[in-house]
């Protein structure tokens, strides 16, 4: 990703405008980690609506941001060392930074959560689905035993 | 040929059945905001027909039922949903409160072991200042009575938690016996013909409320329903429940009873769930992870002050009480052992001037002494710890509000009252009441006629 207005040259971080390209690198991290966020929510509208399409969109959409963010940061390593000093962002820019990224994480842990339970739910379904012939385990969720300890033997079925 | 009186019964069933209808949707229409209501439709069915030489003629319609519209898995996914929403809710706020006790203040066991350091750091580059001495004593009692403070206040969030136990208990006890009770009216209602829909829509809806407290299974049994926990206890059977009860345990916290049967460590979600989970294994993990960052300071500065020489040349003596052998209750119990500033053991030969036992002394705050970690980053690693627990279940938390959230809407599109459509259902029973009643009309039409033919040809 290039930056706008900016030469990546090896000695940027001697340039006069050193504080101006941090700030800059600052203003597209938030603008990225704000796509990202975006990009989660409309994961989870997509997966609470078991919207296949837009789980499609939505994940591409994220891979995509993810990927320019860790341009981003490449792009400011490249011209620092000590990127948080010496890109010239001030504690409040910092500060907004960490905020951005905890905000992006928990989405992530949201995210997740509403996982975990859809494959619960998937499995439930399945299990109901699957009819009386079939040796039913218990939905995968908190009190799923881990594959390995369900006993699934012989030509039984084994649903899980 | 029927008769004009079997052509009247016909056209009467056709009015019965449309007033009934209406009534359903008077009723639909009524409980619209109704909380947990599920919309009713009527069951209609054709009368059975009589055969009359070649012909089969039918004989109206019957109102056969008036049913509920239910969908028993989304019920189930819900109920499922809630008993992880009310596990979560209180653990976070179990969470949540504890970490108040390890975040970054000046009044945290972290700043407290930094100026703990720091002072003897101070009082090392002149030893023999009784006003630097007096300051690592200050600082030590600072320290402990920080370490006092949290411990007792996970102790009360640990108090409070148990009342809470107690006090859950009593509202599934509660709730347990109002479904037996509806239990057995829905039992007399449906024995009697009716299909009870209003009383199912109210158990559903305790159920509900129970399941926010307590993991719950129901298994339905003929025309009532058995509510057991996840593990097998019998909280509802029929008409009868079951009363929990709680009893406190050799520790002093209350245990949970079934019968004569101790269920606590079987109860995994729901509000209960949640309480246990922080009462019996978050707070006193923390309070053992405290416990140790004591023992482990005290020992060891006890250790370096027992081995050098205070400011009168005597062997020193310990700086903190020694804590429990076991490390057990360490945090609460951390106190300074002496208070003459000049007992203090900074020097490692006995002269007033040595300060090499106070720069061993201070360079424990660099040393793994607790657990394999310096103090720091010990303490660290608890605060990090709480930090993720409370992150992770708030995440748990959202992730619950929203299925629970996307649930109940769908749960509306299939029970809920939509005015629309039973605007439309009006009508058409409306109609249908008219019909039939223009049927009735001309049908008193035609008795009238044959009546007045009789009497003119009499």
């Amino acid at each position: 990703m290039r930056l706008p207005g900016h030469s990546l040259d090896e000695d940027g971080a001697k340039n006069p405008d050193a504080a101006d390209f941090g700030h800059t690198l600052y203003e597209l991290q938030i603008a990225q980690m704000t796509r990202i966020g975006n990009a989660y929510r409309a994961l989870e509208s997509a997966l609470l609506g078991r919207n296949l399409e837009s789980l499609e969109q939505a994940n591409a959409e994220l891979v995509r941001c993810q990927a320019e963010l860790r341009n981003i940061g490449y792009e400011n390593s490249r011209r620092t060392d000590s990127p948080d000093d010496a890109a010239g962002l001030s504690s409040e820019e910092l500060e907004q930074l960490r905020e951005a990224q905890m905000r992006i994480l928990q989405l992530g842990r949201v995210q997740a959560a509403l996982l975990a339970r859809a494959q619960g739910s998937l499995a439930m379904l399945a299990n109901i689905l699957g009819g009386s012939e079939v040796i039913y385990g218990p939905p995968a969720g908190k009190r799923a035993l881990p594959s390995t300890q369900v006993p699934c033997t012989g030509e039984r079925r084994c649903r899980v | 040929m029927s008769s004009l009186n079997a052509s009247l019964a016909t056209a009467v069933s056709g009015l019965e059945a449309a007033q009934g209808a209406l009534e359903a949707t008077t009723n639909n229409v009524a409980n619209a905001n109704t909380p947990g209501y599920s919309r009713e439709v009527p069951v209609l069915e054709t009368s059975d027909p009589v055969v009359v030489g070649s012909l089969t003629l039918g004989t109206g319609v019957t109102l056969e039922s008036i049913e509920s519209i239910r969908d028993p898995i989304l019920e189930s996914q819900i109920q499922q949903e809630t008993e992880t929403q009310g596990q979560l809710n209180s653990l976070v706020s179990a969470l949540q409160q504890t970490q108040t006790n390890f975040s970054n203040t000046t009044e945290d066991i972290g700043t407290a072991i930094s100026s703990f350091f720091s002072s003897i750091n101070q009082m090392a580059t002149s030893p023999s200042d009784l006003s630097l001495r007096q300051a690592v004593l200050t600082a030590a009692d600072n320290l402990a009575s920080t370490f006092n403070t949290t411990a007792n206040n996970l102790t009360q969030q640990d108090t409070n938690l148990d009342d809470g136990v107690v006090q859950t208990v009593g509202q599934i006890n509660q709730l347990t016996t109002q479904i037996a009770q509806l239990n057995g009216q829905i039992s007399q209602a449906e024995n009697a013909g009716s299909s009870g829909g209003t009383l199912i829509d109210q158990r559903t809806q305790l159920i509900d409320q129970l399941s926010s407290l307590v993991d719950v299974s129901v298994i339905p049994t003929g025309n009532t329903l058995t509510l057991t926990t996840a593990a097998g206890t019998a909280l509802v059977s029929g008409q009868q429940s079951f009363q929990l009860s709680t009893q406190p345990n050799s520790s002093g916290v209350e245990d949970i009873y079934a019968g004569s049967t101790d269920i606590t460590s079987t109860i995994v979600s729901g509000q209960l769930g949640g309480l246990l989970q922080a009462r019996d294994q978050e707070i006193p993990s923390l309070e053992n992870q405290l416990d140790t960052l004591a023992s482990g300071l005290a020992n060891s500065v006890n250790s370096i002050q027992t081995s050098g020489y205070d400011l009168n040349g005597n062997p020193g003596t310990d700086l903190f009480s020694p804590p429990p052998a076991s490390g057990s209750g360490a945090a609460a119990s951390l106190s300074v052992a002496i208070t003459d500033p000049s007992l203090i053991a900074a020097s490692s030969d006995g002269t007033s001037g040595n300060n090499a036992n106070a720069d061993a002394m201070y360079a424990l705050s660099n040393q793994a002494i607790v657990d394999g970690q310096t103090p720091s980053d010990y303490y660290s690693g608890i605060v990090f710890n709480v930090g993720n627990a409370v992150s992770n279940a708030t995440a748990q938390q959202s992730a619950s509000n929203l299925v629970l959230q996307q649930l109940n809407d769908q749960r509306a599109s299939v029970s809920g009252v939509s005015l629309n459509e039973e605007a439309a259902n009006m009508i058409q029973y409306q109609q249908a009441y008219a019909a039939s009643a223009q049927v009735i009309t001309a049908i008193n039409d035609m008795m009238y006629d044959v009546i007045n033919m009789t009497t003119l040809t009499t």
